[in-house]
């Protein structure tokens, strides 16, 4: 076999098994059209490299001429097949460019079909025989198309062309890579004008134009297989980060999940599955989620994930996965919505991860919480009884009073009416006068009411002056049956604080009768009960001040349970205040007065928004 | 029936309880007057009076116990009924002590209170009387010589004519007719009329201790 021979068909051998493996490739990713133009372009290669084969060999004009135009034809067909690979693979050249050069070679073609032999020659007048790797091959001799000149001019515009799309691939961060193709692309197609111009000054015995082709299609070829096997690098990586996130997913008890909306179709981890009790091979959709989860959170979660789908993508939900045997975990879910370039949503993709233990301790401490409270409650509602059974005797003639004003009016109006005339002007006056003092009575139950009810707690927003009205009002006929005078000085423009009213009521009373208590030894006339309230930028104090007996070397003992300087005292009362007032995140304490006797301050915070009357 | 003779004063820190208690008593025809101060009270009535006070124990004021004990210092001797919310035992007893004339626990009713109004009035009308009277008889005795005093308490000491005399060192005539001018001037029939009216007035007592015979 000639050397001849052999490199030429090696040439085509190459390029159509390259090809070949890039179509094959392509089958499997359909949407690399660079790697399809790239087979076709390879194909072309080795058909025109087999045509050049032949016409090398070839003794006979006319058979050299039509064997030539194909050839030719195919060669012009290359370039364009070599051009758009370079658009769709680097992604970048412009457009009218490529569209020119295209022009220009559809030209070519059909200036390829007009009569005379083919695009080069009008007229071939011989073949002359020149010897290469010791062979004699043909070259022909005749009258030149005055258009020739278009083929080299369709070198530079490719060049041109080449060198532009990977100016802009670099730009847009393709980097060495684009310059490599398209800077290659160009000198291949500068060696392609060189031969030619050599081969036209009879320099060379061949343009080796199949051999120039080879070289571009060997570094297409090349760039591709680098794609193929980063790809397989990246999939190799891909699926040993994914790995690498199941162990961290399933060392943290996470698991991971994605909904595919459009098919309907959920995956998730070993983990979820197991959780939820569904076979590895079941296929899981949104209704078999939903099933999945207790009845109960079937709808908050559906919500959840209807406003993560219409609104801002963001997903959280927390809810109970049900095992087979009906047992349940605790799992918060979160995720985030995927949109296509539409913005419609594609997939639902996030975490899951097991908080049952977490919600078992936050529920205990929950009920642990709410039973000190409920004993509180309890405590402050036994103190609050004992002190309105101690005051029992001045509240019944609290209660009393409104009775009185009622019943000595009745008789009064019953005695009017028996006169005769019967005296009605009156009796109407004495009938308002009725109805008031009823509402008074009525009030006065009221308050005991609410103080001895053993309620729940409700915070409300109080006046904390009306709250001392309200309590100074109870124990009114107490006081005065002790000779105890009140001296109010209430801030009048006290905002309004939070709080349990009765709680509150009971911590305010409890302070008062102390201070009373406090004096009871004090001559007549020197009982005096000061109640001031202020405030100052976020809190409101209030100070009830006796001129009694002092306080104990150490204040805070005062505040210990069973604590009591009273003979028949349970020492009680302020160690429930104190826990009154801490529940309301205030502060309770003691001092002595300047001017002797105690004084007891409570601060409550003035709430940060204001609050709607 | 006709207004009661002799004033209601009503004293009591809530004025609706002062209105209602008047209504009441002014319904059943009595002279009420009622305050919600002390002092105003105070400035009002009068100790020849016939009058009662209501009064409420409980005086911001003033304690009504301690309104009691001044009146009784001034001399008023005006019955008291006490009203009280409390009704407590020792304070009940402390008043009557002291003089008051009833004790009723609030709400009190109104039968019960105009019944002890009655009583006080009735005891104020007594007492009243009591004075008159004896100011009647201190102007009687006023007008009987130095010697007709000194043989009428010689008499009321229970001595007889003879006695006096003696002890007087007179005859036993002119103690006849002495006796005879005191009975006049005193408007008495018999010694023990005479007797009584020493009483009433004071006077038998510094002649007991007389030595007879002396």
């Amino acid at each position: 076999m000639s050397w001849v021979t052999f490199i030429w068909s090696l040439t085509a051998g190459i390029s159509l098994t390259l090809g070949a493996v890039h179509f094959l490739v392509w089958t499997r990713r359909r949407n690399e059209w660079a790697t399809l133009v790239f087979s076709i372009a390879a194909v072309a290669a080795a058909g025109y490299a087999v045509l050049d084969m032949v016409a090398l060999r070839i003794q006979t004009l006319s058979e050299y001429a039509e064997l030539w135009r194909w050839a030719l034809s195919l060669g012009i067909l290359e370039g364009v097949l070599i051009a758009w690979f370079v658009r769709l693979y680097l992604r970048a050249g412009r457009l009218w460019l490529l569209w020119l050069f295209c022009g220009l070679r559809a030209l070519m073609l059909v200036l390829n079909f007009v009569p005379g032999p083919n695009f080069y020659f009008r007229e071939i007048t011989s073949l002359n025989q020149t010897p290469l790797l010791g062979e004699l091959i043909a070259r022909p001799h005749g009258v030149l198309h005055p258009w020739v000149m278009l083929m080299p001019l369709s070198f530079v515009l490719i060049i041109i062309f080449a060198i532009d799309a990977a100016r802009t691939a670099a730009k847009r961060g393709k980097g060495a890579r684009a310059w490599v193709l398209g800077g290659l692309m160009a000198v291949g197609y500068s060696l392609a004008f060189a031969s030619y111009a050599l081969y036209a000054h009879g320099i060379l015995p061949s343009t080796f134009s199949s051999q120039i082709v080879l070289l571009l299609i060997l570094l297409m070829g090349y760039e591709l297989s680098l794609d193929v096997l980063r790809a397989g690098q990246l999939s190799r990586d891909l699926l040993e980060s994914q790995q690498r996130m199941r162990l961290a997913a399933s060392a943290a008890d996470l698991s991971l999940w994605e909904w595919d909306i459009i098919r309907d179709r959920i995956w998730v981890t070993e983990r979820g599955r197991e959780r939820a009790g569904v076979d590895a091979s079941e296929r899981i959709d949104f209704a078999r989620f939903l099933q999945a989860i207790h009845p109960d959170d079937r709808e908050p979660t559906e919500r959840a994930v209807r406003r993560s789908l219409e609104g801002g993508g963001e997903f959280e939900a927390e809810y109970r996965v049900m095992d087979r045997d009906g047992g349940g975990h605790w799992v918060i879910a979160r995720g985030q919505v995927e949109h296509d370039t539409k913005g419609r949503p594609l997939r639902l993709r996030g975490v899951a991860v097991d908080i049952t233990g977490r919600r078992k301790a936050e529920d205990d401490r929950r009920r642990a919480e709410l039973e000190i409270q409920q004993k509180r409650n309890e405590l402050a509602h036994l103190s609050r009884v004992t002190t309105v059974s101690e005051l029992s005797g001045s509240l019944a003639h609290e209660l009393n009073q409104p009775l009185g004003i009622i019943l000595s009016n009745a008789q009064a109006a019953q005695e009017l009416l028996l006169q005769d005339p019967p005296v009605v002007t009156e009796v109407k006056e004495i009938l308002t006068d009725i109805v008031a003092a009823d509402r008074r009575a009525a009030e006065i139950i009221k308050r005991l009411r609410s103080l001895l009810k053993r309620g729940e707690v409700s915070l409300q927003p109080l006046s904390l002056n009306e709250l001392i009205e309200e309590v100074l009002g109870l124990v009114n006929s107490d006081l005065i049956g002790r000779g105890v005078t009140v001296i109010r000085d209430l801030a009048p423009d006290l905002p309004p604080i939070i709080g349990d009213r009765i709680q509150l009521q009971q911590l305010t009373l409890n302070l008062i009768l102390n201070a009373a208590d406090a004096m009871a030894g004090n001559a007549p006339g020197a009982r005096r009960l000061y109640i001031t309230t202020i405030w100052r930028n976020s809190i409101v104090l209030a100070s009830v001040r006796d001129e009694g007996t002092g306080l104990p070397p150490d204040v805070e003992d005062l505040f210990k349970p069973f604590f009591t300087t009273k003979p028949h005292g349970l020492g009680l009362g302020l160690g429930i205040c104190r826990s009154i007032i801490t529940a309301h995140r205030g502060r309770l304490w003691a001092e002595p007065h300047p001017e002797g006797g105690a004084v007891f301050h409570f601060e409550l915070p003035i709430p940060d928004t204001p609050i709607q009357p | 029936m006709t207004t009661a003779s002799g004033i209601v004063y009503l004293l009591d820190d809530e004025p609706e309880m002062v209105k209602a208690l008047t209504r009441l008593l002014r319904a059943k025809h009595f002279e009420v007057r009622g305050f919600t101060s002390v002092r105003a009270f105070l400035a009002t009535c009068q100790p020849q009076e016939v009058a009662c006070l209501v009064l409420d124990v409980a005086m911001p004021e003033l304690d009504g116990l301690e309104l009691q004990r001044r009146l009784t210092h001034r001399g008023m001797l005006i019955p008291i009924i006490f009203l009280t919310g409390h009704g407590d035992i020792p304070m009940s007893v402390r008043a009557i002590k002291a003089g008051a004339t009833d004790f009723l626990a609030k709400p009190v009713d109104g039968t019960v209170l105009v019944r002890a109004v009655r009583v006080a009035l009735e005891t104020a009308r007594t007492r009243h009387q009591a004075i008159v009277e004896t100011a009647a008889w201190a102007a009687r005795l006023a007008t009987l010589t130095l010697r007709e005093r000194e043989v009428m308490e010689h008499v009321v000491a229970g001595q007889l004519n003879k006695q006096i005399a003696a002890d007087l060192g007179t005859g036993e005539p002119n103690i006849k007719l002495h006796r005879h001018h005191i009975m006049q001037k005193l408007a008495v029939e018999s010694v023990a009329d005479l007797v009584r009216v020493a009483e009433r007035l004071g006077l038998n007592k510094p002649a007991i201790g007389n030595p007879i015979g002396r």
